[in-house]
């Protein structure tokens, strides 16, 4: 007997195929989930500072797009080096790069390097944080963190929070440099945590 | 195969009436029509629109209503709508309604979708918006392959489309050939191929043929893409051939030599109308272009009258309009010259009509001889 007369015979079953296909796809959301949690529960707490902007998603509701200070960067920290290594990978367009982060005195982290290749053995008060570029411009990254859910009609609160305080945004960041959001800062203090579930 | 119903017992009723069949037969046949039918019914159509409806109901309630409940609530809610979607495609089946519990199971995939969108939400996680429709799609075949539900397995396909054309032209910095579009599409080919859904398989073909025929603009980094365009011809070309050459081997495996003939054909005219209208501008060899592709659609033409090839023989018609109507938009040479080559070629096939009916009536002549 062969394969296809063996899920022919899975799928004739009135449960059978039905119930492995809803086992399947519970886990592939299930998995998306837990590895969120993980991220954001184990991850080293980053904080950066932000300038929100607010426009709106077809699918997702409204959300706010956040402009980091890293979103831009200086030629002092994707050196020239970098930027040649990236261009002659890029046909690999996906490629990401890995920035160095920086806590300074205030709490705040900022870049300070950038490199093609995973950095390993940082010390304490600095992580690497993965980004990938907007378009053929190496200084212009996106990190997976630029959107802001907030319940519909109200992004301009979190617009106005900004223009009066100094945001920040709470970032968890796991080994391999993949960031998400855990939660808001306002002139230091947090205002903000994200629940796990 | 292309007669509608009506037209069937039309027949049926003449052939009674001209005493070829007995009433007997006649109403056997008009049984046997009437079972063949119940593929498609309107419950059917019905239930997988409401499916869609549903699933879009999912998907916007969750965009809508996203923190007066907790995350554990909202998960909760997409959960117990897949189960429910899966549950009423069990029951479904059960009472022996697999149309719509197809239908239902399409409602599940898209709940799904639902759900990928939800946890992105919730967890504010903004990647690469192609890898979203990736997931979807790849859970989709998934559930396609252990159900062998073929309308998942075409939201599959479509889903695995959106994707392809996501990657290569809307994000990506520049556009490229996206070679993985070919396992994901050999993947739900092999879910089709035990299903053997022939609306599927004429799916498949489609998505293919597109694939094939945007290669010519993403294969070739020159401005004009010649060389694109060329290999994009050549393979339908192959494709038409090897249909004509080997039509009874190809068929003795698959019926499938008329529809390689179709596909093949409109690859073929694709490539051609690249060359003719996108590479060659400015018009340096639109007369021999023109009538290499004048010839190749009289000559499908020809071969589908003989082989009864319906489809292909529609394709070219339109080939043949879309052809001229675009040769005389772009002249040849001057408008002077685009009325010698219409003219010259019009005579041509005058001729070649002309050498049909001597050729038919020739044969009559012989058959009539016989008898």
């Amino acid at each position: 007997m062969n394969v296809h007369d063996t899920m022919r015979r899975l799928a004739g079953h009135p449960f059978a195929g039905i119930v492995a296909a809803g086992a399947v796809l519970t886990a592939i959301l299930g998995y998306l989930v837990v590895d969120r949690v993980l991220l954001i529960s184990r991850g080293r707490e980053v904080v950066l500072a932000i300038r929100p902007v607010d426009p709106r998603d077809l699918f997702k509701g409204d959300y706010v797009r956040l402009a980091y200070d890293i979103s831009n960067l200086p030629t002092t920290v994707i050196s020239k080096e970098v930027e040649a290594e990236w261009r002659a990978r890029l046909g690999l367009s996906r490629r990401p790069i890995y920035v160095i982060l920086e806590q300074q005195q205030d709490g705040n982290w900022q870049p300070v390097a950038a490199s093609m290749d995973r950095p390993d053995a940082l010390p304490p008060n600095r992580v690497a944080i993965r980004g990938r570029a907007l378009n053929s411009d190496p200084r212009r990254l996106r990190y997976g963190i630029e959107r802001y859910y907030v319940p519909e009609g109200t992004g301009g609160r979190l617009e106005n929070l900004a223009r009066e305080t100094k945001l920040s945004v709470i970032v968890a960041v796991d080994t391999s440099g993949t960031a998400a959001i855990k939660g808001l800062v306002a002139d230091g203090k947090r205002i903000y945590d994200e629940p796990l579930l | 195969m292309f007669h509608s119903r009506n037209q069937q017992l039309r027949d049926i009723e003449r052939w009674q009436s001209a005493g070829w069949i007995e009433p007997a037969s006649a109403d056997a046949i008009r049984a046997d029509l009437a079972a063949r039918r119940s593929g498609l019914d309107l419950a059917t159509v019905l239930g997988t629109l409401a499916a869609i409806l549903i699933g879009f109901a999912v998907i916007s309630f969750v965009a809508a209503n996203w923190q007066t409940l907790s995350k554990l609530n909202r998960l909760a809610i997409i959960a117990a709508g897949l189960w429910s979607f899966l549950g009423l495609g069990i029951w479904l089946r059960r009472k022996g309604y697999p149309g719509i519990a197809d239908a239902a199971l399409l409602g599940a995939v898209a709940t799904y979708g639902g759900g990928i969108m939800l946890i992105a939400q919730m967890y504010h996680m903004d990647g690469h918006p192609p890898d979203a429709v990736l997931l979807w799609a790849a859970g989709a075949v998934l559930a396609g392959m252990l159900t062998l539900s073929n309308p998942v397995l075409a939201a599959a396909l479509v889903l695995f489309c959106v994707w392809s054309i996501m990657e290569t032209a809307v994000f990506s910095s520049r556009p490229h050939v996206h070679w993985s579009f070919l396992p994901a599409w050999a993947v739900v080919a092999s879910g089709f191929a035990i299903t053997r859904w022939k609306p599927g398989l004429h799916l498949l073909a489609i998505a293919l043929s597109g694939w094939i025929v945007l290669l010519g603009y993403l294969i070739d980094r020159s401005p004009e893409m010649y060389r694109g365009h060329a290999i994009v011809t050549l393979i339908g070309v192959t494709l038409a051939g090897l249909s004509i050459a080997a039509g009874p081997v190809i068929d003795r495996w698959r019926q499938v030599s008329g529809a390689m003939l179709m596909y093949g054909f409109s690859i073929t005219f694709a490539g051609a109308l690249a060359l003719q209208f996108i590479a060659d501008r400015h018009g340096e060899h639109t007369l021999w272009l023109g009538t290499l592709t004048l010839a190749a659609i009289v000559g499908a033409l020809g071969w589908a009258w003989r082989t009864d090839n319906r489809p292909v023989l529609w394709l070219a018609y339109s080939a043949f309009g879309i052809e001229i109507f675009s040769l005389y938009l772009k002249k040849i040479g001057t408008l002077l010259g685009t009325s010698a080559f219409f003219g010259v070629t019009g005579l041509m096939l005058a001729a070649l009509a002309w050498v049909a009916v001597r050729l038919h009536k020739a044969k009559s002549d012989t058959e009539d001889a016989a008898t």
